[in-house]
Parts: C-alpha cells; structure tokens; sequence
C-alpha cells in the first residue's frame, strides 16, 4: 500500500505539471494574448504599453516566460494580479477559507443522499422511492443558478427568512447565511449520491450472496448491514473522491450568486477582467484537488473492498 | 412416523404484465428423516421455486398463494417472519447453485461461517471461527486454520462450494436442500462434490433434497425422485425403480437423452422433440402433451392426477406415482409423432 501510494504521489505531481503546462498554453493563445486588459486602454501610448509587458515579463519569448512561470508557481508565485497591486497567491489564499466553509457544508448535506438512497432502495416502488425519485429528476433537470436566484426571491427578499452575503458575528448568523447557499451547492452532489446509491443497493439487494444471508436465518438488520450496505456503499467510496473538486467548480456560480466572498467569485472577476495570474492561481488550486480526490479515492477503494490489492 | 417434511398442494405463482406464472401448481411431496429425494426436471420445471418456496424464499414478484409446508408438523407457511429466520439455517440450510456468487465477497469466509453459529448457537465470534476451522476441515480444506482468514477470491470455485457446504451444515441442520449444488463447476470437481454431499450425509443423518436437471447426478445418490414438469410432479419414485421402470413419457424422454455407459451402443440419442410449454399459456390438459408419444385423447382437455402405477424393482414395498392418463412402458412403439412446438 505504501508503495502504491509513493508511485501514485509521484504520478500526481506529472499529472499537475502536464495540466498546469497545457493550462498555461491556453491562455497564451487565447485571442489578444493574457495582457489584453493592460493594454487595451486607448489612452496608453505604445511605450506605456511595452514598459508594462516588460514589468509582467510579457515580452520575453513564450518559453521564457513558461520556465520562469514553472519555477515560481513550484513555490506558489504567481506573480502580481493585474487588476491589483499584490500577488496574485495571496488574493486567492485569503478566499480560501469562505469557499471552504461553503464546500464542507454543502459535502456533508451532500452526504445525506447516501441514507436517502439507502431509503429509496428498500422502499422500491412504494411511495416514499417515488417520491425520492421525481424529486432528484426535477433537482437536477433545474439549474442550480436558477433555483438559486428563486430561493434569493423568495427566501431573502420576500419572507426574508434568510440573509444574504457571508456572516459576521457569532455562530448563529454564521450558520444562517451559510445554510441556505450550501444546501443549494449540494443539490448536485446530494441527487448524485441519492441516485448513486439507490441504484446500487438494488443492485446488491439481487446478489445471490444476499439470498445465501438470508437463507442462514441473520435477522434483517445483519443482512442488511453486511452483505447489503457493506457491499452497495463500495462505489460511494470512489464517488466521495471524485465529487470533492466539484465543489470548488460549484461554487464559482453559487458563491457569485450569493455574493459569498470565496474563490470561486474570485474567479469569476479574474476571468471577467482577463486577470490570468488569479485565474492561474485558482486553477492550480482546483488541479491538485481533483488529483488528490481520485487518490483518495483509489485508497479508500482499497481499503473498502478485499479484492483491491495494490502491491 | 410422521416425514420430516411434507409438502401439500404448494401453490407459488409469478405475477407479470402478460398474466400469472404458475411455477409450482399444486405440489405435493414429502421427505422422510435421512432420507435424500432428488428432485429433476428441466430449467422452469418449478424445482428450485419449490425449494426457495419451502425456505419461503421467493422473491418478489413470486409469491406462494396456497399450500402448506410441514415441517416436524408446523406449517413453515404460517410462521411469522421471526420465527421463519430460526428455521433457516438451523432447521433447514441451504446450498445454492453458484458457489462464485453466493458468498459475500467482501467478508472473509470465516466470517460468513461464524455467521449462522453465532445467530442461532449463541457461540461468540471466537468460539464461532474456531468451530468454523472444523466444519471447513470436514469439508476437505486443507489448512483450514490459516484459510478462514481469505475472502472469497482466493477460493476456487469448488471450494468455494465446500465452504457453503459447511456453512449449510454449520448448525447441523435436519434438512439440508441442495439447489443443483453442481452445475456451475466443472465435471470432475462435480463428482468430488456429490461424493462430499453423500459422505456428510451418511455422517450426520441429515435429510437431503437435491435439485438437478441432469438426472446422472442423483442416480446413485437419492433414494427417491421427483420428476417435475412446467410446475408438477410427473412421476415419483424410489431411485432404483424409476430407472428401471420408468412410467410416465417424460421421464421416458429423460432417460432416452442421456448416454448410458452400462449398455452396449446401439444407435442415437433420443432427444425429446419440442420445446417445453410456455408457462404464461398452458394447455388446458397435461402440459407434456404436444411433445408426448403416447398422449392419451383425454390428455388434451384433462389434466392428469398423481396416479398410483405398481413398481416392480423391489415387489412393490415402495410406492410409483405418476401423472399420466397413458398405461406405456419404455421401449412402447410410440402412438403418434409429437407436434411440433411452434
């Protein structure tokens, strides 16, 4: 396993180097290049223009620039943010926190889609299964944007239950300004998780080894609990991985929405005003998440499920 | 003395959207203490729904509508659920068909053969996995200590139906059913099976009901069969008799099919011509008639009853059932050529 998880490690990094490269290329072929805002004011005489391209490094041949990016953004430099006088990192790092708070609320609602697939599969073709299921055909058929600016209407500014923007103070204005943008930056994990696990568990629920417990006579919740869940729950485990970067994804519309002060509506300005040290740094972020969900996930798999050996 | 078990007039139907499947139809047999009674009949014959039915195993959309399954005299079909989950197991066990599948493979065999000890023994776990080294010793593990620590995977597929041989008779069961316990392993393991099951049998004087579609494999282990078709049982017999004296056309069919090594060779294998009868749509008399050689006018309209025929092979001590209107024996010119089965 230790090894596995070294080679996996060193496999991770190639993978965040090949990304971050291709990222990189991207943006320098993007029409106007990454100094477009600098340079696109008329009032800017064509020296003002080349003295700023020389101050970013802009002028240097692309490769140039690529070795130098490669060397800072090793130790988290991404140089100084166009639309603003301090480094790029630093603007990102103190939205970190508000985007967590939002990502852990909205994985743990996420994760209640678990019992309540759970709850659909042994209630399959009774009421409560139907219920369940046109709920999360009509969740995800709606885009989150648009329920959310529905709940905004209703919630915030006609019954005014909830306020808006992030929370100051103690612990309970805090939960009620997270709440609500949380729960709706889950509904895609929570549907996921629901649908996810409502189909495995009847999946399981078929197996011969379910009839084989149930023939030795365990009582139901034995049954249930290891040959059911034991073995339905298996693929949750890669799902848990695999949603975490979705997260930060989410919260780029949501957090714009609900004007929640984290990275993800950094990243909507910084892309809005062509600010590529920003929208660089975000990305890098969002890079290694995803490359440490999917190793978690294969970990977890390993450790889950008996047959998965890595050595 | 009263038979361990005695099945009457079971009924187990299927629900579907083209109308109702009657899988088991009015069945009725029994099974004495150490006795084992094979139990043949081809794929939808209703064998293996008599059998989940007597565990009360049947899944939905099946269900059992009539009948009645007496065990040492109770009705296993009015029990509720608690006291049904103390009869599997531990009064009754049971072997499934597919010995890949039917273990968890995510919980070490140990585990799963600690599993019925510790519910209906009282045994702890501990005292459970030291038991379970014995039972997979008597089943032929070899280093049976150190195996009950692997999963599934690591066992080959007879082995894997050694364990659930043990884990069937973990609590010494009275009646073991064995669900065509060999049909998914190879040929030579088969017979290694077989010899296991009878040895075991002969060992802790259980009852057995073993279910098969090859007749080859109950011929020297049962002491009587059941020849069951689309959902009845055709013919009943002690072994010896129902091979030597064969009465019912079917069983006829069977037995024509199947190569014999005790006869010298003299010409084809009869198979039996048609297909069986679609379970949705049944002839309104004996489902065997359009693939029958000897049918009977009346088997057209009249569905026939379990009749007693008298057997031959031991000067009539054991009783021959069939069901059948036709007075044929094997080697009859046949009366017509079956219809052919569209």
């Amino acid at each position: 396993m230790r090894r596995f998880i070294i080679r996996r490690l060193l496999q991770s990094l190639l993978l965040v180097w090949a990304i971050m490269s291709l990222t990189f290329l991207l943006v320098n072929i993007a029409p106007g290049g990454p100094e477009v805002v600098l340079t696109q004011n008329p009032k800017l005489t064509r020296e003002q223009v080349e003295a700023i391209r020389v101050s970013y490094g802009l002028d240097k041949p692309l490769y140039e620039q690529y070795v130098t990016w490669m060397s800072r953004i090793a130790v988290f430099d991404f140089g100084r943010s166009y639309t603003n006088p301090r480094p790029a990192s630093q603007l990102v790092v103190e939205r970190i926190s508000a985007t967590a708070q939002l990502g852990l609320a909205s994985y743990l609602i996420g994760m209640l889609g678990i019992p309540l697939g759970i709850y659909a599969a042994r209630r399959r073709g009774k009421l409560g299964d139907n219920v369940v299921r046109v709920i999360t055909v009509i969740g995800s058929c709606m885009p989150v944007w648009w329920i959310s600016l529905m709940v905004i209407i209703i919630l915030a500014n006609t019954v005014k239950w909830f306020p808006q923007g992030e929370g100051t103070g103690g612990i309970g204005p805090w939960f009620l300004h997270l709440m609500i943008p949380a729960a709706l930056l889950s509904t895609g994990v929570l549907i996921s998780f629901t649908r996810f696990v409502r189909a495995e568990t009847l999946e399981v629920l078929s197996q011969d080894y379910v009839r084989t417990a149930v023939a030795k006579g365990l009582p139901g919740k034995e049954v249930n609990r290891w040959h059911v869940f034991r073995n339905s729950l298996i693929p949750v485990v890669t799902l848990l991985g695999y949603l975490l970067p979705a997260l930060v994804s989410g919260a780029i519309i949501t957090e714009q929405i609900f004007q929640w002060p984290g990275m993800g509506r950094l990243f909507f300005q910084a892309a809005s005003s062509r600010d590529m040290p920003v929208l660089l740094c975000i990305l890098y972020i969002g890079t290694i998440l995803t490359v440490i969900g999917t190793l978690l996930a294969d970990i977890g798999y390993g450790l889950v499920d008996p047959r998965v050996r890595y050595d | 003395m009263a038979p361990l078990l005695e099945v009457k007039n079971l009924q187990t139907q299927f629900k579907s959207k083209d109308g109702v499947v009657k899988a088991v139809d009015d069945v009725s047999f029994h099974i004495d203490r150490g006795e084992t009674l094979g139990v043949v009949g081809e794929s939808g014959s209703g064998k293996s729904v008599t059998a989940m039915s007597i565990l009360r195993l049947v899944q939905h959309p099946g269900k059992i509508v009539g009948g009645q399954v007496l065990f040492e005299g109770r009705d296993l079909l009015k029990l509720n659920e608690n006291e049904m989950r103390k009869v599997r197991g531990k009064e009754i066990a049971m072997i499934f068909q597919d010995p890949m599948t039917s273990l968890n493979p995510v919980l070490t065999v140990g585990r799963q053969l600690s599993e019925p000890l510790v519910t209906h023994m009282g045994l702890t776990r501990d005292q459970a996995l030291k038991e379970s080294v014995d039972l997979l010793k008597m089943v032929g593990i070899p280093n049976a200590a150190e195996r009950i620590k692997n999963y599934p995977h690591h066992f080959s597929g007879g082995m894997r139906q050694r364990v659930m041989i043990a884990m069937a008779l973990a609590c010494r069961p009275k009646l073991v059913i064995a669900d065509e316990p060999t049909t998914a392993l190879d040929v030579t393991i088969q017979a290694q099976i077989l010899e296991l099951l009878e040895k075991l049998q002969a060992e802790t004087g259980t009852s057995v009901m073993i279910i098969t579609h090859a007749l080859g494999v109950v011929a020297g282990m049962a002491d009587r069969i059941n020849v069951m078709y689309a959902g009845h049982i055709v013919e009943t017999a002690s072994s010896d008799e129902l091979f030597e004296n064969p009465r019912h056309p079917y069983t006829m069919g069977l037995l024509k099919s199947i190569p014999r090594l005790d006869e010298a060779r003299k010409g084809r294998l009869v198979p039996i011509q048609g297909s069986p009868p679609d379970l949705l749509d049944l002839p309104k008399g004996c489902p065997f008639v359009s693939r029958c050689e000897y049918a009977h006018p009346e088997s057209e309209t009249i569905l026939p009853q379990l009749r007693q025929v008298p057997s031959v092979s031991d000067g009539n001590r054991s009783e021959h059932w069939i069901a059948c209107h036709s007075e044929v024996k094997m080697g009859d010119p046949p009366k017509r050529a079956a219809q052919e089965v569209a």
